[in-house]
C-alpha cells in the first residue's frame, strides 16, 4: 500500500503544529498509527489503496483544524500555568519570607511569643510548608481544602493576637498582623487557584 | 450526533471508555462508536486534542507500548481522572433529571 496521502496529511499536520518538536511527533505517531489501525480495518472490505487512504482522512478529519485544536489547547493550559506560577511564586515569597523572619526573631533574640498559637514555631513551619507544597502543585485538589484551612490560621492568629494584645494593654505588633494578612493572602489564593483549575471541583 | 452537541461531555465519554478498558486512539473511537450504536460518529481526529488536553490536566496517563511491530501510545485513567469522571457523572444526572423534570418525562 502507497503511503502517500498518509505522509502528506502527516506533513501538514507536522508544519501547522506550534507545539514543539517532540510534542508534535508524538501526535504525529499517535496519527500514524490510527491511519494503520483504520486501513487494516477497511482493507478487507475496500477496492484499492489509494481509496482505502482517501475513506480513512475522511474519517479522521483535517491536518489543519486538528492542528488548530492542538494549538489552542496548548495556548490556553500554557496561560493558565503562567498565571498561577506568577500568583503563587509571588505570593510564597511574600508569606515565606515573613514566616522565615519570626522563625529567626524567635531563634535571634530568643523571642517567646507569649500565647504559643500566637505565632510558634510550629505555626510558621506550617505557613512555609503549605506555600512550599501549593507552590509545587498548584492543581492538587488538596488545596481546596487546605488553602481554606490556612486562611482561617490566618485569622484565627490575627484574633487571638489582638485579643491578646487588648487584654494585657499591649501594642499590636506590625510584623504579625502583616504575616496574618498574608497567611490569609496564601491559604485564599491556592485554594482560587485550584478552585480555577477543571480538575478541582 | 453533532459534534457541537457532544462537545461539552467529550471529556466524560472518553474517560469511560478509557476507564473500561479502551486504550488507544483508533479503540477508543471504535468503543464510543459501538457503546453509542454509531450515533457518536465524529471525526475521528477530535479526541486527539481532547485525549492530550486530558493528560495534561493529570486526568489520564500514557506511556509508548510496541503492537503489531510499530510504537502506540497507551492512555489509562489516574485517580484524579476517576474523581474527574465520578464529578461529571454527577452532574450528567443531575442535568438530565432537570430536563426530565421540565419535559415532563421524569419518572
Amino acid at each position: 500500500m502507497s503511503a502517500g496521502a498518509f505522509d502528506r496529511f502527516l506533513g501538514a499536520l507536522r508544519s501547522a503544529l506550534h507545539i514543539g518538536p517532540s510534542r508534535t511527533e508524538r501526535l504525529a505517531a499517535e496519527v500514524r498509527d490510527h491511519f494503520a489501525c483504520a486501513a487494516e480495518e477497511l482493507a478487507a472490505t475496500a477496492d484499492a489503496p489509494d481509496e482505502i487512504e482517501g475513506r480513512v482522512i475522511e474519517r479522521f478529519g483535517s491536518a489543519e483544524d486538528l492542528a488548530r485544536e492542538i494549538n489552542a489547547t496548548d495556548a490556553a493550559l500554557a496561560a493558565l500555568g503562567r498565571r498561577i506560577t506568577v500568583r503563587h511564586l509571588t505570593l510564597t515569597a511574600f508569606t515565606s519570607a515573613a514566616a522565615v523572619t519570626i522563625l529567626l526573631r524567635a531563634l535571634a533574640d530568643g523571642f517567646e511569643p507569649a500565647f504559643p498559637i500566637l505565632l510558634s514555631s510550629s505555626v510558621a513551619l506550617l505557613v512555609l510548608a503549605h506555600g512550599v507544597y501549593a507552590w509545587l502543585r498548584p492543581y492538587s485538589v488538596v488545596n481546596c481544602a487546605a488553602g481554606p484551612g490556612v486562611a482561617l490560621l490566618g485569622v484565627f492568629v490575627m484574633i487571638c493576637r489582638g485579643l491578646f494584645a487588648w487584654s494585657m494593654g499591649l501594642d499590636y505588633d506590625v510584623l504579625i498582623l502583616a504575616l496574618g494578612v498574608l497567611i490569609i493572602l496564601q491559604g485564599s489564593l491556592s485554594a482560587l487557584t485550584a478552585y480555577d483549575h477543571p480538575l478541582c471541583t | 450526533m453533532k459534534g457541537d452537541v457532544l462537545k461539552g461531555h467529550l471529556d466524560m465519554l472518553l474517560l469511560t471508555v478509557v476507564a473500561n478498558g479502551a486504550s488507544y486512539g483508533y479503540a477508543i473511537i471504535e468503543e464510543l462508536r459501538r457503546r453509542s450504536d454509531g450515533s457518536i460518529d465524529l471525526p475521528e481526529g477530535t479526541i486527539y486534542p481532547a485525549l492530550h488536553r486530558l493528560e495534561r490536566l493529570g486526568a489520564l496517563k500514557s506511556r509508548w507500548v510496541m503492537a503489531t511491530g510499530r510504537p502506540r501510545r497507551d492512555y489509562a485513567v489516574t485517580l484524579t481522572g476517576r474523581r474527574l469522571l465520578a464529578s461529571h457523572r454527577r452532574e450528567w444526572r443531575a442535568f438530565t433529571d432537570a430536563v426530565a423534570g421540565v419535559l415532563g418525562t421524569s419518572r
